[in-house]
């Protein structure tokens, strides 16, 4: 199968759904002449034109807000966040509007925008522009969450939430747009609220989300020649959260560590952990380990900001401490 | 390891506030460290620590009101199981009705030794460490966690222990189908002249001209001492020696001296380690699976060791049998009447 890079594959998926849905349109900062500094978006504009492919002055909040209302009357917008750390200069378009248009008009309207973000550290981008914030969206009731982990799911999950009737918040990994991945000629839809096995394994599971995909996977090999068989579980989406395939890895392995970029405090690992501990107690066989990223602000020092976020060698090492019955203190 | 208690700061003082702790469970503790705070009808006094160690088994949590002498945690050697047994909280006290304190009296040590590190026999005292599915799987099995902890394992367990935990020896059932594991068994020891058992063998072999051998002596003497003690009607002896596979006697007190008891099948009562010929003295396997008894020369006197368990009799049967073979072996005569 052909190779394409996440950039692409977005790329794709956006140019597919426009040509099928005319009500579509991109609409943020740099999206059409620039093609966002990621060169992502590059040859939209030539194909759709100013009209659907449309450049906003800088200022979140003003295009963001318009998105909300073009999405409740007729349109879909999908909404291009230069960085993820932007979000906090749209919360309330996007928590307060968005998130609560269906609900608070009875189910009269709806609000089928997309927006698409990222997230990421290890960029030397410092701290203003290296955070992954989307436990802060998937925490309001209201919006939906993807977080593809390659080219494969960024294209099928982007196209699944264009066509959804709600908000949905995409955040793409800012540091795997180059990353390459099998991904069909064909289209293909990747539904909501499945996850994927990536690895089989019967001795631990470990959750990843978005990149943290593989840093388990690499941290399975890593375990793998010590002879510990790991599983590791893609979630996919994490709003809404595909439970079932979580609980039924950790019921067989006992074990588990989840992973994810944002800060491991009240974060999404910690509702995972919590759920698993919830739903699937009375298998486990040790305590549920997060790893997140360090709760400070992303070190400008390459040096400081590579240790921030979770490494293969280290989920490794808490595996193999999980498996040998040690216990875990603060 | 000892206990720490809430002190009697008053006069007239039934209980105290603990209002908090100054260390956590678990921390290291040094003597003379500032352990809790105590509030009485008058006075907040801080309360040091008498011994170090590290403070486990906390019962007590800030704001408490508890009673006058009330063990509200362990100083131990080791932080293991600083987790408190699942003690219940001191009743409500009534508002104290107390003398309001007229002298200051200066705060009694606030640790008293404890009465034992764990209790041989019963469950273990502390909560025991385990996974939930350990716990679970553990349940489901009619396996007793707290037998690992006994065992001395440490803490937590999870699934890979309860390997362990059936490896265990298990010895009976209790009356709720669980099974018991007898880590600890009872020890009787008695010392007895050697004298008299020299001189009725030397008499059997110059005047009776038979050979006899010691340890057929003992088997038999022991038997006898068993079956008076128990009221036994059958006693299977088996005789262990340093070199040779284990005999199983059946009824030697039956037999003449001189003639060999005869062998059997039979499952043994208990087990004789003839240690008369060797520098052993005693032997203490703690082996519960049957009754040990040993019998060691000790200079001038016979040195008799049984080790035994309350599934096999009861003490009193374990002290008669016990007395009653030292007192055979002292004096054989005892044995003939």
């Amino acid at each position: 199968m052909r190779e394409i890079t996440l950039s692409q594959a977005v790329n794709e998926a956006l140019a597919e759904e426009m040509r099928r849905d005319p009500t579509t349109f991109i609409i943020g900062e740099d999206v059409a002449e620039a093609g966002t500094p990621f060169k992502i978006l590059s040859g939209l504009v030539e194909e759709f034109g100013t009209g659907r492919v449309v450049d906003t002055p800088i200022g979140e909040p003003g295009f963001m807000g318009l998105a909300v209302g073009a999405a409740m009357t007729g349109t879909r917008p999908i909404v291009d966040l230069m960085f993820g750390d932007f979000i906090f200069l749209i919360m309330d378009q996007l928590c307060n509007q968005a998130a609560k248009t269906h609900y608070m008009s009875g189910g009269k309207l709806t609000a089928p925008l997309v927006l698409r973000t990222n997230l990421g550290a290890t960029r030397r981008s410092g701290a203003q522009h290296s955070q992954s914030l989307h436990a802060l969206v998937a925490h309001i009731p209201g919006l939906k969450v993807a977080m593809p982990s390659s080219a494969y799911e960024a294209k099928g999950l982007l196209k699944t939430a264009i066509r959804d009737n709600n908000p949905v918040v995409i955040f793409e990994d800012k540091l795997m747009y180059q990353d390459k991945a099998e991904v069909p000629e064909e289209e293909y839809l990747i539904p909501f609220g499945v996850a994927n096995v990536k690895r089989v394994g019967f001795d631990i599971t470990l959750v990843g989300t978005s990149s943290m995909v593989q840093v388990a996977e690499k941290a399975a090999e890593i375990l793998a020649l010590g002879g510990i068989s790991a599983e590791v579980i893609d979630p996919r989406t994490i709003v809404p959260l595909d439970m079932d395939t979580i609980n039924e890895s950790v019921r067989k392995t006992s074990r588990c560590i989840v992973i994810d970029e944002g800060h491991q405090s009240f974060g999404v690992t910690s509702e995972i952990a919590a759920r698993i501990m919830e739903q699937s107690f009375y298998h486990l066989d040790g305590p549920v380990i997060r790893m997140g990223a360090m709760d400070v602000p992303i070190p400008f020092s390459p040096a400081l900001e590579d240790i921030t976020v979770p490494t293969p060698e280290g989920v490794a090492a808490n595996a193999r401490k999980l498996m040998a019955g040690e216990m875990f203190h603060g | 390891m000892v206990d720490v208690i809430m002190p009697a700061l008053g006069m007239a003082q039934d209980t105290g506030k603990l209002l908090q702790w100054l260390k956590q469970p678990g921390d290291p503790v040094a003597v003379g460290d500032q352990l809790f705070e105590v509030e009485t009808d008058k006075s907040v006094m801080e309360v040091e620590a008498s011994e170090a160690g590290f403070l486990t088994q906390v019962s007590a949590s800030d704001g408490d009101e508890v009673p006058v002498g009330q063990v509200i945690a362990v100083i131990s050697a080791t932080a293991d199981n600083v987790v408190a047994a699942a003690a219940p909280k001191p009743a409500p006290v009534p508002d104290s009705v107390a003398e309001p304190q007229k002298t200051h009296v200066a705060p009694v040590a606030a640790t008293v030794p404890a009465a034992a590190p764990m209790s041989s026999t019963g469950a273990s005292t502390g909560r025991v460490l385990a996974s939930p599915k350990a716990k679970r799987l553990a349940k489901e099995q009619d396996l007793d966690l707290g037998a690992l902890a006994q065992a001395g394992h440490p803490q937590p367990y999870h699934v890979s222990d309860l390997e362990v935990l059936r490896s265990l020896p298990v010895i009976g059932a209790s009356p709720s189908g669980q099974t018991v594991i007898m880590v600890a068994t009872k020890q009787i020891t008695a010392r007895c002249p050697r004298q008299g058992s020299r001189d009725f063998i030397d008499w059997m072999e110059t005047d009776g001209a038979i050979t006899v051998v010691p340890t057929a002596i003992f088997a038999s003497f022991a038997a006898g001492a068993f079956r008076a003690a128990t009221e036994a009607a059958l006693v299977v002896v088996q005789v262990s020696g340093p070199d040779k596979d284990d005999v199983f006697l059946r009824n030697p007190d039956y037999s003449r001296l001189s003639v060999p008891a005869p062998e059997t099948d039979d499952d043994a009562t208990f087990v004789l380690h003839d240690l008369s010929d060797s520098f052993l003295t005693s032997l203490r396997l703690g082996d519960t699976t049957l009754p040990t008894l040993s019998i060691g020369a000790d200079g001038d006197s016979y040195a008799i060791t049984f080790e035994f368990s309350s599934e096999h009799m009861v003490d009193d049967q374990a002290i008669a049998f016990v007395s009653g073979l030292a007192r055979r072996l002292a004096d054989p005569l005892h044995h003939l009447v």
